[in-house]
């Protein structure tokens, strides 16, 4: 059972107020859209929740746990920011499976497996830096999924992707939330995020300014 | 998880094209030395058997041939100059590109920030101290292949550069192997620090080659100090540039203890602060 509880966060980063008391609870085996213009606290509300940034005021919690204070970061998450983030001088499998040798959750078999899920190639050889965009956000969404967490966020992750790999990312979510992840995503296009999202946040300014439920809950 | 994360960077340390570029190049800088000194042993010595006279056997031996042993060769004054550089170059460059890549935030979530910081710590050390170490360890086999390991004689303390009041000179006239040993084992910790400096850099700079060439800057600053320092004469007696004091025979003043760790010190204190406090306490962007 995992659950998720935004509390009254709010975040300043100098004198700019980025995220606004935002307040929210989240279950597991629910996918939860973002929607957002550029700059309306979508990534910030990420950050906060995988505990990269502190809250300002307020705080968020993973089963009662209050990161920053009786965790530092959850305890199962995978997660995919902005842009995906590996080391350019190894392959996609030599970086996959070096984070998973960090936990060692996911087995070589897995990470491989995952690399194959997302249309890649786990034998390529090819150095990431040489990967093409959609290739390199497709290593992003295997990171993320490849060691099975509790919770999965997703910042844009249909970002650079082709037809084929919009409709792969749909699949991974849908598979990830029926085997009772809680799944955040936040992206541009409203038609993705209403077809996939049980409950959507919609932020303006860093503050919540509406909660929908999205065509999956109906 | 420690383990497993000092094992992945280690890894990623020493098994990286720089590594191996800075051990090829220190090893480079070596030979140069090896050159110098194999010759002019030959040539001394083809000139006393010439001569007939006394070979002077404890005056010409591996431990005042070596790259260690010298404080005059080309190959000696080049490696002494340029090590901040071979030892920064291997890794301590490392968490630079990958908190601009953005790989810092997948790591730390799965690690945790303490055990991905004292990892990362912990290979650049072992990085700049191998970086250091293994081209005289180089040095010191290859010389012995041409010259004898012949215990030096305080007699010939002229030829050895070694004198009564040089930092271990009972061991070096004793124990020689030993000596070299502990010199190593000196060299290895505190280039393993001066690497550690770079990482410490890199927690303000965003450019790696400037976190790798700022360490030679921070150890020249010290060397050309000096110079105005050495007016006073309580300091006259102790060398405190690294450039000179790591070498195992003086090249300018005597090191010594006091200095050694003294500056050992102030480096560990500032390399743990900066990466293991400072940037820990910080929010990753």
């Amino acid at each position: 059972m995992v659950q998720i509880e935004i509390n009254n966060v709010t975040k300043r980063i100098h004198k700019n107020l980025v995220l606004q008391d935002v307040t929210a609870v989240m279950h597991e085996g629910r996918i939860y859209g973002l929607q957002g213009v550029n700059g309306s606290g979508k990534t910030m509300l990420m950050r906060t929740i995988i505990g990269l940034i502190r809250p300002s005021e307020g705080n968020v919690s993973i089963n009662g746990k209050i990161i920053g204070k009786d965790i530092e970061f959850p305890e199962s998450i995978g997660f995919l920011l902005e842009n995906p983030a590996f080391l350019g001088r190894y392959s996609g499998f030599d970086n996959l499976n070096m984070l998973a040798g960090i936990r060692k959750t996911a087995t070589v078999e897995q990470v491989r497996d995952t690399i194959r899920l997302v249309g890649l190639d786990p034998g390529d050889k090819k150095k990431y830096r040489k990967y093409s965009l959609g290739m390199k956000q497709r290593l992003g969404i295997a990171a993320a999924i490849m060691e099975e967490p509790d919770i999965v966020i997703l910042d844009e992750p249909t970002n650079a992707l082709d037809e084929s790999g919009i409709y792969l990312v749909k699949n991974i979510l849908l598979r990830q939330k029926e085997r009772g992840a809680l799944v955040i995503i936040s992206c541009h296009d409203i038609g993705i995020l209403r077809e996939l999202s049980d409950e959507i946040f919609k932020l303006d300014t860093g503050r919540i300014i509406e909660h929908i439920c999205g065509e999956s809950d109906a | 998880m420690l383990k497993r994360m000092i094992r992945l960077e280690v890894h990623k340390a020493l098994r990286n094209k720089l590594f191996y570029a800075s051990i090829i190049v220190g090893c480079a800088i070596t030979i140069i030395a090896l050159i110098y000194n194999v010759g002019i042993y030959q040539d001394a010595f083809a000139m006393m058997n010439i001569a007939d006279g006394n070979p002077e056997y404890e005056g010409f031996s591996l431990f005042n041939h070596w790259i260690g042993g010298e404080p005059f060769s080309l190959g000696t004054a080049i490696y002494f100059f340029v090590f901040p550089l071979l030892v920064a170059m291997p890794y301590g460059w490392s968490y630079c590109e990958e908190k601009q890549c953005g790989y810092v935030k997948e790591a730390v979530v799965r690690s945790g920030k303490k055990v991905y910081f004292l990892s990362k710590y912990i290979a650049i050390f072992l990085s700049g101290g191998l970086a250091m170490v293994i081209p005289l360890v180089f040095n010191f086999l290859t010389t012995a292949m041409f010259i004898p390991a012949v215990v030096p004689s305080p007699v010939y303390c002229t030829s050895t550069g070694v004198f009564f009041n040089s930092l271990m000179s009972m061991l070096y006239y004793s124990m020689p192997f030993l000596y070299v040993l502990f010199y190593l084992a000196i060299d290895f910790v505190f280039c393993g620090l001066i690497a550690c400096f770079s990482y410490g850099v890199t927690c303000f700079v965003r450019n790696r080659a400037i976190a790798v060439i700022l360490p030679l800057f921070f150890l020249l600053a010290l060397h050309y100090s000096r110079q105005f320092l050495f007016t006073s004469y309580d300091i006259s007696n102790r060398e405190i540039s690294p450039m000179y004091f790591l070498r195992p025979v003086s090249a300018w003043a005597q090191a010594s203890w006091t200095v050694i760790i003294v500056e050992t010190v102030v480096l560990f204190v500032i390399t743990v602060f900066l990466s293991m406090i400072w940037e820990r306490s910080h929010e990753i962007y």
